[in-house]
């Protein structure tokens, strides 16, 4: 369209040349010309643009007629009226609308001569547009970053509170937070503007009472106080008001309006905020940016919950990590400094495991999958091959403990003495494999050959003189030519009687040693029960005969697969207890049987009994029942104790009947096989 | 005394040589006696005695030994033997039990603790067929 001037007045102006008006048409300003009447005589084109309006619409008009001018605003007027005053100077802010009824604001430059004005307008800024999106954006880009920073869900909430109540200014806020479906929970307040807080003093929190959720909300305030709520998140469960809004009442006395706007992101909702303004609209003030901003909010909750629950999922895992990492570390440490040696073998004995103490005792430094039983060699104590204890650990599932026995032979073909302790490793009813701790025995070993030794020594020792106490007073006692007086031969008496019992005693501890050392032999072969029965009965016949006792004997003759020295020492024990422990003119019933598979034998008293309290303790060493000390009957607590390891080491079962003052049944059974052979050093006597 | 049978005893305990020396002989037993085992098979071969009891532990030569070198000999190996030992010595047991299980008849063992001098005499008669 080109540069366009007013004719009216053409001589009092020179028309701008076609030079001119090139380079006005093509300046981002926009220029118009006035004459002293503040009529507009000349235009550039940027002035259609910018406003929509041909110019012939323009020209000739009064500048205060244009429609595109905002002079109702204070500043627009003082512009008009001060044209010629603020001629050369710049004037800022001034309100138009555009070709589409925005707001801009325009800086003016004027300049004046001869009568006619020139302004110069700039555009500034879009202020309803562009100020809003630069202000949002600054705001959202500053508070995406603070909200990242926050803590907890609670710090963001109250974040958005007081962010929202600054965005809607003046206005009071409650946030509430989802706590359950339908149910929310206010946990954040904030209030802005003078006018609307003025003079409220908030006394309460509402934090910890729970509302229910809807949309809209109606406040009643009489006299400064809140007294009605209606609808929406502030109408309480329980019909009460909270006592922060109740107090707020003077400032809300002039709510106009309550906006609600939810926290909302990809269809989770974690709360929402209640907007209470003064004004009536409807929306918020700044509601686009409260709006975006309150979806930052929803992520921020969203990402929070997601880290809390990583945190803690991180944490869990660290702690399982951590003790695990413990109990492994006990464990290693427990092998490591374990002195005994471990190995853990599979079901094919395969060696999985082992520890340092294992290095030490055999040489054996990597074992870990070789073959148990082709790495480690185990002979007896005769040097004899030892039995694949492994294998039938698998086999059975039993624990079994191997004591006094194996030695084992170290990769630099050393012989040590070691006892073992082998498990099975169980899953269900499968056995996986077994743990082999292997402990050095040879001290114990050194121990047991010096017990051993001792006592063999000890018996040997004490023996020889008793036996030469023994035969010079049988001697003393027999001697036909000097005849002892009644009295010395009663008290040559009482000491032959005491050196018996010496006898007796040393007997008993040597097979006592022998039982605990485990060196004791059983030797089994064809035995006559019958015959054996006989012989001790013979042995005691003095002593039953003495108390008038009456002796059943009901003894099958058969061969008894037995050590006939154990034997002997079971029915001997057996019968000179019955005998001791039952009262004169006594029966006393021995039954011996194979019956069936079983071979049973039963040693019958109808003499004291044993007291019920003390049952238990009966096989105990050293026992003494309470009845039988009070009658000052002799013994020493040793026989049954013998009697029952001797049984037990040699496959049988040995067991009684009590009851006091009505007597006492020993029973005892073998499998009809006889006794389990055992290989020991020494047989007992 | 052409029918008194003769009886070697063979111990080196005084105390005890004197009571099994003396009861034998109140039995009506000819009886020798000799201190240590070297003596002992002295007097075996010069009395050829019809029994022997004989210690087992004993200074010069042990029981088994005086055995051994019996066995040597034509009379010797007939000679029937009551060992008398406190059997405490694991290796005195096992050597018993294989001597005496060898011959059981021969061959018998006592523990002298546990025997009375007349079970003694009793047993002597009996390994003599005099009971």
């Amino acid at each position: 369209m080109g540069w366009f001037s007013s004719e009216k007045e053409p001589k009092k102006i020179q028309p701008l040349g076609d030079k001119l008006s090139l380079v006005f048409d093509n300046t981002n300003d926009i220029i118009l010309l006035l004459n002293s009447d503040k009529e507009v005589v000349g235009a550039n084109t940027k002035v259609e643009d910018t406003f929509n309006l041909p110019l012939k619409e323009i020209i000739n008009n009064k500048i205060t007629d244009l429609p595109f001018f905002n002079f109702s605003s204070t500043r627009s007027k003082l512009f008009l009226e001060s044209l010629e005053s603020v001629a050369g100077s710049r004037f800022q802010e001034i309100d138009a609308l555009d070709r589409y009824g925005n707001k801009i604001i325009l800086e003016a430059k004027i300049g004046h001569k001869d009568g006619y004005y020139a302004i110069i307008f700039k555009e500034l800024s879009r202020p309803s547009d562009s100020s809003e999106i630069d202000l949002g954006l600054k705001f959202l880009s500053e508070v995406s970053i603070r909200l990242l920073e926050l803590e907890t869900e609670e710090d963001i909430f109250q974040f958005a509170a007081d962010q929202i109540a600054n965005l809607a200014k003046p206005a009071c806020i409650y946030v509430n937070k989802l706590v359950e479906k339908g149910k929310f929970k206010c946990v954040a307040y904030a209030i802005t503007g003078e006018n609307f807080a003025k003079g409220i003093k908030i006394t309460g929190s509402p934090v910890g009472n729970i509302y229910d959720a809807s949309d809209k909300a109606e406040f009643t305030v009489r006299r400064g106080k809140v007294t009605k709520v209606i609808g929406g998140i502030h109408e309480l469960s329980g019909g009460k008001i909270p006592k922060p809004i109740a107090v707020l009442g003077e400032a809300l006395a002039g709510v106009k309006s309550v906006f609600n706007i939810g926290f909302y992101w990809k269809g989770d909702i974690y709360g929402n905020a209640s907007i209470i303004t003064q004004k009536k609209s409807d929306k918020p003030q700044n509601s686009g940016i409260i709006e975006t901003f309150a979806n930052l909010v929803s992520v921020a909750i969203q990402r929070k919950k997601a880290e809390d629950q990583l945190v803690a999922t991180i944490k869990e895992l660290d702690l399982e990590k951590i003790r695990a990492t413990r109990e492994k570390d006990k464990l290693d440490i427990i092998l490591r400094s374990a002195g005994d040696g471990f190995i853990v073998v599979d079901s094919n004995q395969n060696i999985i495991l082992t520890n340092d103490a294992i290095v030490d005792l055999s040489g054996f430094d990597n074992a870990v999958n070789r073959n148990f039983g082709k790495t480690f060699k185990f002979i007896t104590e005769k040097k004899t091959e030892f039995p694949d204890f492994v294998s039938e650990c698998i086999k059975t599932g039993q624990i079994k403990r191997i004591v006094n026995k194996a030695v084992l032979v170290t990769k630099e073909k050393k012989e040590l003495p070691v006892d073992i302790t082998v498990s099975s490793l169980k899953s269900e009813n499968n056995t996986n494999g077994c743990v082999i701790v292997i402990r050095d025995a040879t001290k114990e070993r050194e121990i047991d050959r010096t017990k051993s030794e001792f006592v063999s020594l000890a018996s040997h020792q004490l023996r020889s003189p008793l036996a030469a106490i023994n035969w010079s007073i049988e001697m003393l006692l027999n001697d036909k030519k000097e005849k002892l007086s009644e009295k010395q031969h009663e008290y040559i008496s009482e000491v032959y009687r005491s050196s018996r019992r010496m006898n007796d005693l040393v007997k008993s501890l040597l097979n006592v040693s022998r039982l605990e050392l485990g060196t004791f032999l059983v030797d089994p072969r064809e035995v006559s029960v019958k015959e054996t029965v006989n012989s001790i009965l013979k042995e005691v016949e003095q002593r039953y005969k003495d108390k008038e006792q009456e002796i059943v004997v009901d003894v099958e003759d058969f061969k008894f697969y037995s050590d006939p020295q154990l034997l002997r020492m079971i029915f001997q024990n057996l019968l000179t207890n019955a005998i001791k422990y039952t009262r004169d003119k006594g029966r006393i019933e021995i039954y011996a049987h194979k019956e069936g598979d079983k071979i049973k034998i039963h040693v019958a008293d109808n003499g004291l009994g044993i007291p019920k309290k003390q049952q238990g303790q009966i096989f105990s060493k050293l026992f003494r029942a309470d009845n039988v000390k009070l009658k000052e009957i002799e013994g020493n607590g040793l026989g049954l104790y013998i009697i029952k390891s001797i049984v037990d080491h040699s496959g049988g079962k040995i067991w009684f009947e009590s009851q006091e003052k009505k007597g006492t049944t020993f029973s005892i059974e073998y499998p009809a096989s006889g006794m389990n052979k055992k290989a020991g050093e020494k047989s007992l006597n | 005394m052409a029918d008194k049978k003769k009886v070697l005893v063979v111990e080196d305990e005084q105390a005890l040589r004197k009571a099994l020396v003396n009861s034998l002989k109140e039995a009506g037993f000819e009886v020798v006696e000799a201190s240590d085992g070297k003596l002992g098979l002295e007097k075996a071969f010069k009395e050829h005695p019809d029994l022997m009891l004989l210690d087992l532990i004993m200074p010069k030569m042990e029981g088994k030994d005086v055995v051994a070198k019996l066995h040597e000999d034509s009379w010797g190996k007939s000679v029937p033997i009551i060992f008398l030992t406190n059997i405490s010595d694991p290796i005195k047991v096992a050597e018993i039990n294989d001597i005496s299980s060898s011959n059981s008849t021969l061959f018998d063992y006592l523990i002298k603790s546990d025997w009375r001098l007349e079970e003694i005499v009793g047993k002597v008669k009996e390994k003599l067929g005099m009971e």
